[in-house]
């Protein structure tokens, strides 16, 4: 019996040690929240992970249609449709609408009001002038000043009425519209990835840059997130690598989404001061543990002067952030500096 | 001693001004000339093959998976050095370019003609710079995982580029070498 389990004991284990690990698998999509959509997960084969892949992508696609704010859809009340019954009627919504818009009145305190998910009415304005100067560059303007300030008057996040007991949104000023672009996208990314830390124990997701990660690599080592450098002609094409365990890094610039008026570039992240884009910093990485709280904190960092977004950073806990001025220095919390892969490549 | 110093012959200073304003206008010019030198050479080395390679020649094989056109590259003494595989990718930005990959399909010799037609603002010029390119000369096959993963804040460029290498790779290792 011995002489037995001695000679099938290692075979056995061989057997075990030589089972396939996870492979890594990756799927990217550009059809939902106007970005792409990078998924990366190990897996024990093709199969299983396009089955999974294709629940996570249903699920997005859900999110988006849900947070849609220029298209309605038939047999949905999305933010769409919530804006079109301002001042008219409370809409009754799904409660991941609900769960967004609590969050969105959390983060508006969170960030003295810099980050307003009711300010939609200046942003149309300048979203409006933007399409129409990418169509047409040649008769590209900047939205009248004005009707901007006539918009800033319908931004009062208290008017955004939420009634859980009901289910109902309900914007009381008629002349006020909601823009979630700040916060959507990562606010859907956390809510995917917790539901993909059901299928995965190792995944990250990037929803054009906004990235969250599941526990790390399929060897063990911790995921490397690079922050692009916004002065896409510089040799290094980025600032920094970070490395992450299961938390997010999102990061806003504006270098991303802009269009040119008589050469100068406007970019679409608005000042709820100025009403004007921003011009503050050139970019802004946040890293914490929830991508949606890194969505709107990256970009009310970009809406104040660093010194003011280092402050915000220090109240909070388990929160890191890294900001490249407008004379593209680097500078970052000591906590972000301690994640960096590599010193030599920031300094 | 000391006193004797600050008595230097004027012939010393004047040299040493001359070498002073030599020094100036070798900054000023030379780096202008050398910049151009660097330029110059890069851009020969960029539109030069690797691993020996002098002249091609088509290779019939099925073309699958992106993969647009497939070369040998030849070596001075008309040897098999590399595979020459042309592949182009839509998502997440349409790029193309020229794999090059050793015959035995584990090595990579480099990227070259790479073109956007789309992406960001800067995305097409941005594939072609030397920084962009060469980080992907002589790297193992496949890559391996060792590198970033993803990028916040990305236009997505290097996927394009690393999704154009393993089509390449598989391309070479199944349908070439079997």
């Amino acid at each position: 019996m011995k002489r037995l389990l001695c000679a099938v004991l290692p075979l056995l284990l061989l057997l075990v040690g030589c089972q396939k690990g996870p492979t890594r698998y990756s799927r990217t999509t550009v059809d939902t929240f106007d970005t792409v959509v990078q998924l990366i997960a190990y897996d024990v084969d093709e199969q299983s992970f396009a089955q999974k892949a294709d629940s996570l992508e249903a699920a997005w696609q859900e999110y988006d249609r849900l947070y849609d704010i220029y298209n309605e859809y038939e047999g949905l009340n999305n933010l769409c449709t919530v804006n079109r019954q301002a001042g008219i009627a409370p809409v009754k919504v799904d409660a991941r609408i609900l769960d967004l818009l609590a969050f969105g009145k959390e983060v508006y305190t969170l960030s003295g009001g810099k980050v307003n998910i009711a300010a939609g009415a200046v942003l149309k304005l300048w979203h409006d002038a933007r399409t129409a100067g990418l169509a047409s560059p040649a008769t590209a303007v900047l939205p009248d000043s004005a009707a901007l300030k006539e918009a800033a008057k319908h931004t009062d996040i208290e008017d955004m009425i939420l009634d859980r007991e009901a289910g109902t949104v309900y914007l009381k000023d008629a002349a006020m519209s909601l823009d979630v672009g700040a916060i959507a996208k990562g606010y859907a990314t956390e809510q995917i990835c917790r539901q993909a830390e059901t299928l995965w124990e190792s995944a990250a997701v990037s929803a054009g840059g906004n990235v969250r990660t599941i526990g790390v690599r399929g060897d063990g080592s911790p995921w490397q997130i690079a922050v692009e450098n916004p002065d896409q002609t510089a040799e290094q094409p980025t600032v920094a690598t970070v490395q992450l365990e299961g938390e997010s890094l999102v990061t806003s610039g504006d270098y991303q989404r802009y269009y040119t008026v008589g050469g100068v570039p406007y970019h679409h992240i608005i000042d709820p001061v100025t009403l004007a884009p921003a011009a503050y910093v050139h970019e802004t990485s946040v890293l914490c543990d929830d991508s949606g709280l890194a969505d709107a904190l990256s970009t009310a960092l970009f809406l104040m002067p660093v010194e003011d977004g280092k402050k915000l950073v220090d109240s909070l806990d388990g929160v890191e952030a890294l900001w490249v001025t407008m004379d593209h220095q680097i500078t970052m919390t000591d906590g972000f500096e301690s994640r960096l892969v590599g010193n030599g490549e920031t300094r | 001693m000391k006193q004797a110093h600050s008595k230097q012959n004027p012939m010393v200073w004047a040299a040493l001004i001359a070498l002073m304003l030599a020094l100036t206008f070798a900054c000023m010019f030379g780096c202008d000339a050398l910049y151009r030198a660097v330029s110059a050479s890069r851009a020969t080395a960029a539109t030069a093959w690797p691993y020996g390679i002098v002249a091609t020649e088509p290779a019939d094989y099925p073309l699958e998976n992106g993969v647009q056109k497939v070369e040998k590259g030849l070596d001075a003494d008309g040897e098999l050095a590399g595979w020459l595989v042309t592949v182009s990718v839509e998502q997440p930005a349409a790029t193309t370019c020229t794999v090059v990959i050793a015959p035995d399909g584990k090595s990579l010799g480099g990227i070259r003609n790479v073109s956007g037609s789309e992406g960001g603002r800067y995305y097409n010029i941005r594939v072609q710079l030397p920084y962009f390119t060469e980080q992907f000369e002589g790297r193992v096959l496949p890559i391996n995982e060792s590198q970033v993963d993803m990028a916040s804040g990305a236009t997505g460029s290097s996927q394009a580029v690393v999704a154009l290498i393993q089509t390449a790779t598989e391309f070479v290792n199944h349908v070439i070498n079997g």
